[in-house]
């Protein structure tokens, strides 16, 4: 038969039960202290509550912060405990006396938050953080009620450590038996905090070092004071002998001394109290210590037995007291544990025979009120395993029946109620297959009995209700559903549900194994099997939801996080994340929420990457709106970091700057990961920064907004670089220190700059350089050499700077992709170049003044770098590299004001001559290959016509673009089209030959053939792009459809200024370009486009002659005109 | 000088048995005239009060002394031929519990007055008239039916010792009705009493200046308050009073460090068991934690001290529950947020916090 002591179910620990103590016999009823021991096995005694009543003699303040500690206490607010109690460390008025209180008021509230965690490491952390709240505690060499707390905290917390130790050990992967070995001193170091050593009779107890000294030497105070009130002769140690009986007081003491003793009396049954309780923890200690040894060895016996003494001890001194009982049940339950264990069949008897006669007056209490019900029902029941082992029935009499068959309230049943009617079952069952001829007619009864008790147990689905079920199944009936009962309730329907669920994991345990042995077919059933159990709890947890009325909301809430996971667990994903976000949104501080969050989050996330597509982008959302709410909620915990990043990513990704401001200032900076999210939040501002700088005017975002996401980018950055942990490089602050680099680069810090790049653990160089062939590739080490090159040509490091140059080329690799890839990562460079140039043309103040200087320096840096690079290196990708930089430079719009307009036409002539060199070279095979660069031709053309068009060069840079167009694969690229309608438009308006000014306008306009390229103008693109005007999903083909109606305008409006031109007709012409399009498509692209045409149409009116032109409004007043 | 009310002495205690007996003997049917209570900052005395004016009570104690006690010195008046009904009534609004005192003041019967002294009906219409007056200033009802009632009272009974509390409180509800001139008239009358009662003046201005947030102004005049020359007890548990709104104040004007200061020392000096004064202590401490930007924390702590500690005296109460139903939500902690504001909408449906708490809500 399974013997269920000792095992994770097992019910007979001190952590099962709550004494309110009592003396059960003769109406003695001297109170014991309050101690309160949750069902997982944690003990919190209200130690500290004694402290508050007598200690209100500091301030005001000190007074009124004592009452407010005690209030959240009670109201189990012991995070706020733990934020008082730091400020009253922190104010230099405290009191010494509150002061000295401090470590352990917060070991109390720092052990009661703990028990309030899931088991795992910060279960486990809090509980250290406790422990060495009590070691401050007893560094001061505590006295009296402080002394006997801080011992009994302290060997409670090291139990329950000990505890935490070996139920690690139980898991599958651990190393045990290390596991077991680290649980052994802390047992041993519980014990020493408890009980006090064997000392001589008589001998001079020294200063206390464990609870039980520090509650004897209290005790002996009070006798002591006590008998000098009394005028008697002074007591032996503690007066225990004289446990629950208060002395008869001498006659005719004055009523102040009456009083006195009064008060001395309740103390001292105050302290004979919390003196059981202080030996009811060692016996305790000593049993939890035998768990971290195997079972049967002599060690072991050794610790079980010692466990076993201390409980008949105290029974033997306190037999009438509550915790006398209590004792006397442990060591009876020792006894049936040595038992169980012992292999040798007389002495195995021998045991069960002891533990049954020292359970006996156990069994035989009368009465259901207070703990007598629980206690006997916990003897029965380890009774009940001795008869069933030793198949003796005869002892379990109607009596003990009648009590096994009683109903009991759902939240007493415990595993201990459930052991006892199991086991009742079980014995019946058994009796009644061996029932003597004459009471055969008992059997029908004691089986309907038998299964009426399974059928409770299997109901309730918690303890033992597979062996109940197991019984059912062989009374000939299967366990029945929770649904088969009437008086079902959301308890039971839940505890179905977590049946299903161990049963569940159990199956997938099991499929992970057959996976892992090879065996499929049996993982395949395993699976199966899990999804089945799955199902059931499923419904089960609906049910018990739907049963909800009325229940604690601690337990809906638990209900509800086990209902995320398992829809979670089902790939149920949108309805995990519903529920997750509700629990985590309306029940943050329920337990399981921050779980359940976390898999709100995922799910969400998973919704938004692979879910059907429609839900996609709003799955997106929500996923930022969870993390946002788990950042909001647990700022601390790990969870917040996680969410944080990506709460990043998603702003990154929907390119929202604000949100990432704000994820800046949200994310914790002092957690582990913390630094990361700023390096991630700080780079993605700063990408935002560069890029929306090159939007167009009209939607780029004002100055002083970029100015300040630079500023959040740079606080980001420093922040998340200042707090990377030294070890480890991460591939996250490698990117992150280059995006600071960048932008000192841009502020012109070039020793920040350096410092950055050549950082010895995380700088992108350092890392590039390193040889590590990791680090030589990728996304990363291109934007560091990149960088690298950049910085080191501009700083004049040319050596350096070729080396980057060299490290750019091996990164790009060797394929026949490298040369364009280098191309790609050239131009990044260029834009960035540009755009860092374009700042320092941008900048203001001081810095307005210092950048002129600023720009020379890096002109001339690259100045000679690239002549260089021109002169030695004939590779195509280099000699590409040469003259795009050459062409960044001379080109940049918002660059103009730093680059000497002079330096800007040498470079872009430069930039045509090597692209020129380059054509030339494909004709004929040069050192690069002629076939490389035939490749390249059509964008290397197309970077001449860019070239030659800064330079007003109009018809070679028109040859180029009617090169391009002339292929019939190319005619079709709108960009081409719309480049070559610019290239005619500004050829247009900048040509001095007023007769070709005019016809470039004209080709603008209505497109041009030549060479067989075809150029549609700007009135083909918007002819091409009309369908999707009006279809506001197609936003890039609106714009530029809006953008080549308003250039029509633009142009014949320049068509104006050249000679021999109809200029009525001209502007009337227009005029139908702006009414029409306003009156096919009213919107006009928008409030930008709108005011354009508005202001194209006002000047229109005004070359009309007309004095107060109206714009738009005129097509409003005048629909015909509009017509 | 005092009006004199009453006539006839309490017995000496020698002659209570006798009078006992006797009283048993009728069957109960005899009123025993029972005594006075003057509950004072000192102490309680009985006895009987013979006559009052704004200013003192005169009360003859049981050996026939006649003693002059200075109202400001007085907590409350309970007289021993009253009502239990108005008793309590009375004892409600003075603890805050003003819509109970009028719930309980219906309770007395038509004919449990019949042949009263005029004293006892005087008190009824006091009870009425200052319980109607809280209600609708915790409220923010309608003040001019209240303000009608105190104003009556004011005018007949120039010679109650509720006479300048009933000037503060038509003060109060003048400034509510947004009557300034007239209530500042009415705080204007109150300075004409004891010392405390020309603190309390001053209080009352500045109060009113700080509800309409005229804060500058208001703490000027706390600042009078604060200046005003007084030795007594009675006064300086005034100037307290006027040191939390000095608090209020300066933290309404960007100083909250010295709010936090003042609000410190005026605990500092309080006694543990002056719950009122706390109460009101730790809200103008958690509003100047407000003010500071990261101290939101300490701004919790400082209400949950009201909630938990000091929570006797509804309008603190409500006050600090209106506070943490915000301070939960941002320091997202949801369900406490939504326990405090259940607490103040069941606790004090009709307070102003209450009102206040929908309003942002909607």
């Amino acid at each position: 038969m399974a013997h269920f002591h000792g095992g994770l179910r097992a019910g007979h620990g001190i952590g099962s039960i709550l004494l309110l103590g009592g003396c059960l016999l003769g109406g003695c009823l001297a109170a014991l202290p309050r101690l309160v021991v949750d069902a997982g096995g944690v003990l919190f005694a209200a130690l500290v509550q004694r402290e508050g009543a007598g200690a209100e003699n500091g301030s005001t303040a000190e007074t009124t912060t004592r009452r407010l500690l005690d209030a959240l206490i009670e109201k189990r607010m012991d995070d706020v405990v733990i934020q008082v109690l730091d400020r009253v460390a922190a104010d230099p008025a405290t009191s010494a006396d509150f002061r000295r209180s401090l470590p352990l008021r917060r070991a109390t509230a720092l052990s009661s938050l703990a028990r309030r965690e899931s088991p795992g490491a910060r279960r486990a952390a809090m509980l250290e953080q406790a422990a060495q709240e009590v070691d401050r505690c007893l560094a001061a060499v505590p006295t009296g009620d402080e002394a006997v707390a801080a011992y009994t905290q302290k060997g409670n917390l090291l139990v329950e450590q000990g505890r935490i130790k070996l139920a690690q050990a139980k898991r599958p992967g651990e190393d045990a038996a290390k596991l077991m070995a680290e649980a052994m001193p802390l047992f041993d170091g519980a014990i020493a905090a408890l009980e006090a050593p064997p000392r001589e009779p008589g001998a001079e107890p020294p200063p206390p070092t464990n609870a039980e000294d520090a509650v004897l030497a209290s005790l002996r105070e009070v006798d002591a004071r006590l008998a000098q009130l009394k005028n008697t002769g002074k007591e032996k140690e503690g007066n225990e002998s004289s446990a629950g009986k208060k002395a008869r007081r001498p006659a005719k003491k004055s009523s102040t001394d009456v009083k006195a003793m009064e008060r001395l009396e309740d103390r001292q049954d105050e302290l004979r109290g919390e003196l059981l309780q202080t030996r009811l923890l060692v016996g305790n200690a000593y049993f939890e210590k035998s768990k971290a040894l195997p079972p049967g060895s002599a060690e072991w016996k050794v610790v079980v037995r010692a466990s076993a003494e201390r409980y008949r001890k105290l029974f033997e001194k306190y037999p009438k007291w509550g915790a006398g009982l209590y004792a006397r049940y442990y060591e009876g339950r020792n006894y049936l544990v040595l038992a169980q264990a012992e292999t040798v069949p007389e002495e195995r008897r021998k045991l069960l025979d002891t533990a049954l006669l020292t359970l006996a007056g156990i069994r035989g209490l009368e009465g259901e009120s207070g703990f007598v019900p629980t206690l006997r029902a916990k003897a029965v029941n380890a009774s009940l395993e001795c008869w069933l082992e030793e198949k003796v029935y005869e002892q379990f009499d109607d009596r003990l029946q009648r009590l096994s068959l009683a109903n009991v309230p759902a939240n007493r049943l415990d595993a201990d109620w459930l052991g006892m009617k199991v086991r009742s079952a079980q014995l019946l069952a058994e009796k009644a297959e061996v029932l003597p001829a004459d009471q055969k007619g008992k059997k029908p009864g004691m089986l309907r009995d038998a299964k009426k008790l399974a059928t409770d147990v299997a109901r309730h689905n918690k303890d033992f209700a597979r062996e109940a079920r197991a019984l059912l199944e062989k009374l000939g009936r299967a366990a029945p559903d929770d649904d088969d009962d009437p008086a079902a309730s959301f308890a039971a329907a839940f505890d179905v549900a977590a049946g299903a669920v161990t049963a569940m994991q159990e199956k997938q345990a099991e499929a992970k194994g057959a996976t892992a042995a090879g065996k499929p077919d049996e993982a395949a059933a395993a699976l199966e099997a899990a999804g089945v159990e799955r199902g059931r709890a499923l419904q089960s947890l609906q049910r018990a939801l739907m049963r909800g009325d009325g229940v604690a909301a601690d337990d809906l809430n638990r209900a509800r996080s086990l209902l995320t996971y398992l829809l979670y667990d089902a790939r149920r994903l949108y309805d995990a994340a519903a529920v997750g976000t509700l629990l985590a949104e309306r029940y943050p501080n329920a337990k399981g929420a921050r779980q359940s969050a976390k898999i709100a989050m995922a799910s969400w996330q998973q919704l938004g990457r692979d879910g059907p597509a429609p839900w996609r982008a709003a799955a997106k959302t929500r996923c930022a709106d969870v993390a946002a709410l788990i950042m909001r909620t647990w700022p601390k915990e790990p969870e917040s970091a996680e969410a944080a990043q990506i709460a990043v990513a998603s702003a990154a990704e929907s390119h929202d700057a604000d949100r990432l401001v704000k994820i800046i200032g949200d994310v914790p900076r002092d957690t582990a990961k913390g630094a990361e999210v700023l390096l991630r939040a700080g780079g993605a501002l700063w990408r935002e920064v560069v890029e929306r700088r090159r939007l167009p005017e009209d939607v780029r975002p004002a100055a002083e907004a970029l100015a300040a996401w630079k500023g959040r980018a740079i606080d980001s950055l420093d922040a998340g670089l200042a707090a990377v942990p030294t070890a480890g490089v991460s591939p996250v602050t490698v990117a992150g220190g280059l995006a600071r680099c960048q932008i000192a680069m841009e502020d012109g810090d070039q020793a920040l700059a350096a410092k950055l790049l050549e950082h010895p653990s995380w700088g992108g160089w350092t890392v590039l350089s390193s040889g590590d062939a990791v680090a030589a590739s990728g996304v990363l080490a291109e934007n560091a050499a990149t960088v690298a090159l950049r910085f080191f040509i501009q700083s004049q490091q040319l050596d350096k700077a070729q080396q980057a140059f060299d490290k750019l080329e091996a990164v790009a690799g060797t394929g026949p992709e490298a040369t364009a890839k280098l191309t790609n990562m050239y131009l990044a460079m260029g834009r960035d170049l540009q755009g860092q140039l374009e700042a320092l043309a941008a900048a203001q103040g001081d810095a307005a003044a210092a950048a002129p200087a600023a720009v020379l320096g890096i002109l001339a840096g690259f100045e000679k770098f690239l002549e260089g690079v021109a002169k030695r290196d004939a590779k195509v990708a280099s000699q590409i590299w040469v003259a795009t930089t050459y062409l960044s430079l001379g080109s940049g719009s918002g660059s103009g004001s730093v680059v000497p307009r002079a330096k800007a036409l040498a470079y872009l002539a430069r930039a045509a001559e090597v692209y020129e060199k380059l054509l030339a070279g494909s004709g004929a095979a040069t050192a690069g290959s002629a076939e490389e660069i035939a490749r390249f031709v059509p964008s290397i053309r197309l970077k001449l016509a860019s070239v030659y068009r800064e330079l007003g060069r109009w018809d070679e840079a028109l040859g180029h673009v009617d090169w391009i167009l002339s292929d019939p694969k190319r005619q079709n690229s709108l960009d081409a089209q719309i480049q070559a309608a610019e290239l005619l438009q500004t050829a247009g308006e900048k040509a001095t030959d007023g007769a070709a000014a005019a016809r470039f306008l004209r080709e603008a306009i209505a497109g041009r053939k030549s060479q067989g390229g075809v150029a549609w103008g700007w009135g083909g693109i918007a002819n091409r792009l009309a369908r999707q005007a009006a279809d506001p999903k197609a936003a890039d083909a609106r714009a530029k459809f809006f953008a080549a109606r308003l250039n029509v305008v633009r142009c014949r409006l320049a068509l104006l200024a050249k000679p021999g031109q109809d200029r009525a007709k001209l502007l009337q012409m227009a005029f139908n370009d702006v009414s029409v399009t306003y009156r096919l498509y009213p919107d006009l692209g928008g409030d930008s486009f709108r005011a354009q045409f508005d202001a194209l149409l006002k000047q229109i009116q005004k070359e009309r002659g007309e004095t107060s032109p109206r714009g738009l409004a005129e097509l409003d007043e005048t629909p015909v005109a509009a017509s | 000088m005092p009006t004199s009310i009453r006539r006839g002495a309490i017995p000496a205690p020698w002659f209570l048995p006798v009078l006992l007996v006797g009283v048993i003997l009728a069957g109960g049917e005899a009123a025993a005239q029972t005594a006075d209570r003057v509950v004072t900052t000192a102490g309680t005395l009985s006895g009987r009060v013979t006559a009052t004016d704004a200013n003192e009570v005169q009360f003859e104690d049981r050996t026939g002394e006649t003693k002059k006690i200075p109202v400001d010195q007085i907590r409350e008046v309970q007289f021993g031929d009253e009502p239990a009904e108005l008793k309590s009534a009375r004892s409600m609004l003075l603890r805050g519990r003003a819509a109970d005192a009028l719930e309980e003041l219906a309770k007395i019967g038509a004919n449990d007055l019949d042949g009263a002294e005029q004293i006892l009906l005087d008190e009824v219409e006091y009870v009425r008239a200052a319980a109607t007056a809280r209600v609708a200033l915790a409220a923010g009802g309608d003040p001019r039916e209240p303000g009608k009632l105190v104003a009556d009272f004011v005018a007949k009974h120039p010679e109650s010792h509720h006479a300048y509390d009933m000037q503060e409180l038509l003060g109060d509800l003048l400034a509510r009705a947004g009557r300034i001139d007239n209530a500042l008239a009415a705080f204007g009358q109150l300075a004409k009493g004891p010392p405390a009662f020309k603190v309390r003046a001053a209080s009352a201005k500045a109060a009113m200046l700080l509800d309409q947030g005229k804060y500058a102004e208001a703490l000027g005049e706390y600042d009078a308050a604060v200046q005003i020359r007084t030795t007594d007890e009675a006064s300086a548990a005034q100037k307290r009073a006027a040191e939390l709104g000095r608090a209020r104040c300066l933290a309404q004007l960007g100083k909250p460090d010295e709010a936090i200061t003042l609000v410190q020392s005026v605990i500092q000096q309080a006694d543990p068991e002056d719950g009122e004064v706390l109460g009101r202590a730790y809200n103008a401490l958690g509003q100047a934690y407000r003010a500071v930007a990261g101290k939101e924390q300490d701004a919790l702590i400082a209400f949950l001290t009201v909630d938990l500690v000091y929570n006797k005296a509804p309008e603190n109460h409500a006050e600090a529950l209106y506070h943490l139903v915000e301070l939960w939500e941002k320091g997202a902690n949801p369900e406490r947020s939504r326990e405090a504001r259940s607490t103040l909408e069941t606790s004090y449906p009709g307070s102003r916090w209450a009102k206040k708490l929908t309003a942002a809500k909607t």
